[in-house]
């Protein structure tokens, strides 16, 4: 595959096998290297977090959570001896032996059976809307269940992106810091350069999608591309059809939240606060948006809905906050009324030095 | 488990063309009235929709179509035209667009007319030309002293159901139960009302003494209760939101359907029981059904 940008090695090239996991930990943290997947989390606080937690494995996600997104699995049917390598150069940062690479079709899986090694212990997962998710990961991979406020690195799991490993082998070995990213840009796969508006590569559309058809947000033209970005549309489905309240977005939802009471309260701010966990516990895969046949964009409802609860708790710890404050100076001015008054009295009752 | 990538006016298509092997099997026992009795339901439920919504293109969202299948195979066919052009401009009017459009209504827009016809001219609907004579239902429900048993041996029953209608309810149950294979409607909502009206039935049947229900399987197979179970009962817009509360909702739509069957002033109570059912849906959506909080 043609590179979108010509690389220029900025940093000496390492050979892992011999240097010190500092110096490779280092180096992760000098070429800037953020997480692919999505969070765009620093990969070399991550993998600090996870040492301080007592390292186990590193779990590499070749999981393609979202329907008509195909960046990960072209990056590793192309470039599936770097991936490894990557693989090899984690655990020697984190000092462990063995890691897991999970991918989401027996295609891929058998791409890398002919070079396997040793080492990786590769996985294919049933890739469904929510398969991707790292928790969801670390529960079918390794059968370890992860509770929604903790981390993985809490548990010395390290989860990364392919893309993710890609940039840190290339980080290493080739020196380069990461300036493009396999994107799937209207369904073709394709090395996207980083920091490029958007309209730049998909032309001047009103209907632009910064993220797969599914869970991508509307973006302007200007918006940059980002090494968290996966996917850019140039389209979205126009004009939903009334919701008719079929209810196959609660069937599909993975987490089994009530999308479709979520979606009926949009219009009522009052019915919103009984669904702050759920909203807050959804993590986007766009399952819902995907078996809705009336083509409604509901991740952007629960976004908004989530934002605005959001401003809401915000605007309340403002005013409560503001509140006390005022409670607090109305005791003082008394207090300091009071002192006066204690004062004015005992100078009356004084007597008189003059 | 892949679902049907369907949109919702392909779906819509989906239930209206899936009505009509049963719509054919009618027009074979009732005559060619039943057709012009759809022509007209549907034409005027279109036309209705255009014209509250201004908007032409209304018609291939396809829920005006279902709407007036439905209406003309429920009003039996020697009905006067002009019924059925107002109960196809009620079911719009009355039953949809006052509630805000498509996917807003509480009540089935179907069922809306058809009550509406049946309660404004009793005459013309319980009273059937004199071919056909009586339906079973109406014999069943005006049968006076003579027992079940008798009374089944009036020219109005057929070989299990009612005549003529018996085979219109397999050939609905046919479809039905296609749209079910296709996932297309859930299982459990046919399924619930088929048995709220099964089981009591069964339950009360005492091989048909004057004082009877009516058998199980007449029941099932009389009036128009396949047409509601699979199609009128299922529609999304009008059923609760869980689980549960859909079985719920599904059951006491049957158990209506049985008491209005065997106590009620009407012979086919199904329009009735489902518009009751429709009215107990905010509240059934308020019953909290096991809401499993995320696990992970």
């Amino acid at each position: 595959m043609k590179r979108a940008v010509f690389h220029v090695a900025e940093f000496q090239v390492l050979n892992w096998k011999s240097e010190q996991p500092e110096i490779l930990r280092d180096r992760i943290r000098e070429a800037g290297i953020v997480g692919m997947g999505g969070a765009g989390y620093p990969t070399h606080e991550k993998i600090e977090k996870c040492l301080a937690y007592d390292p186990r494995t590193v779990l590499v996600n070749g999981v393609e959570c979202e329907p008509g997104v195909s960046a990960d699995e072209t990056l590793i049917i192309n470039y599936a001896e770097e991936i490894l390598e990557g693989c090899a150069i984690l655990e020697r940062c984190l000092g462990t032996t063995g890691s897991h690479l999970a991918v989401g079709s027996r295609f891929v899986f058998n791409t890398f059976k002919e070079l396997k090694k040793a080492n990786t212990t590769l996985t294919v997962v049933e890739a469904t809307p929510s398969s991707g998710e790292e928790r969801a990961l670390v529960q079918s991979v390794l059968g370890q269940h992860i509770d929604s406020d903790e981390f993985p690195a809490n548990k010395g799991i390290l989860v990364l992106n392919v893309a993710t490993v890609f940039a840190i082998y290339e980080a290493v070995c080739k020196g380069y810091r990461p300036q493009d990213r396999i994107m799937t840009v209207n369904c073709i796969d394709v090395w996207v350069p980083l920091e490029e508006p958007i309209e730049c590569i998909v032309g001047r559309s009103t209907q632009l999608t910064a993220g797969g058809c599914y869970t991508g947000r509307l973006a302007d033209g200007q918006q940059l591309t980002q090494a968290t970005l996966n996917a850019i549309e140039s389209d979205r489905p126009p004009n939903p059809s009334p919701c008719i309240r079929c209810g196959w977005c609660t069937d599909v939802c993975p987490l089994k939240l009530p999308v479709e009471a979520i979606y009926a309260s949009r219009e009522n701010e009052d019915q919103w606060a009984q669904f702050a966990v759920d909203l807050h516990t959804c993590f986007e895969c766009g399952a819902c948006v995907e078996a809705c046949p009336s083509q409604i964009q509901i991740l952007d409802v629960i976004r908004q809905e989530r934002s605005s609860l959001t401003h809401q708790n915000r605007a309340k710890e403002h005013a409560r906050i503001a509140n006390e404050r005022f409670a607090e100076r109305n005791r003082r001015l008394e207090r300091l009324a009071n002192q006066a008054a204690e004062r004015r009295a005992s100078r009356e009752q004084s007597s008189r030095k003059w | 488990m892949v679902k049907p990538q369907l949109t919702t006016p392909q779906l819509m298509w989906l239930v209206a063309s899936s009505l009509l092997p049963g719509l054919l099997v009618a027009t074979l026992y009732f005559g060619h009235t039943i057709l012009l009795n759809c022509a007209v339901a549907v034409g005027v439920c279109l036309l209705a929709d255009i014209f509250s919504t201004r908007n032409p293109r209304i018609v291939s969202d396809g829920s005006a179509t279902v709407t007036g299948l439905l209406i003309g195979l429920s009003l039996p066919p020697s009905i006067p035209l002009h019924l059925v052009a107002l109960a196809g401009l009620a079911a719009i009017l009355l039953g949809k667009v006052v509630f805000g459009g498509l996917g807003k209504n509480t009540f089935n827009p179907a069922m809306v007319g058809y009550a509406l016809v049946l309660v404004a001219f009793p005459e013309d609907l319980t009273h059937f030309d004199a071919t056909t004579g009586a339906t079973a239902l109406d014999v069943l429900s005006h049968r006076g002293g003579i027992t079940v048993g008798e009374a089944s041996r009036s020219p109005a029953y057929g070989d299990f159901g009612a005549l003529g209608y018996e085979y219109v309810n397999v050939a609905f149950l046919g479809t039905g139960l296609f749209l079910v294979g296709f996932r297309i409607i859930p299982w459990y909502l046919p399924l619930g009302m088929l048995v709220g009206l099964a089981l009591p039935a069964l339950l009360f049947y005492d091989s048909g003494s004057s004082a009877s229900l009516g058998s199980p399987l007449f029941h099932l197979f009389a009036g128009g209760t396949m047409l509601a179970a699979f199609y009128v009962v299922t529609d999304p817009v009008t059923a609760p939101r869980s689980v549960g509360a859909k079985i719920l909702f599904a059951t006491g739509i049957g158990c209506f359907t049985l008491i209005i069957r065997a106590f009620g002033a009407w012979p086919d109570g199904i329009a009735f029981a489902v518009l009751l059912g429709n009215a107990f849906v905010p509240l059934l959506d308020k019953i909290p059904f096991r809401r499993r909080l995320p696990t992970s």
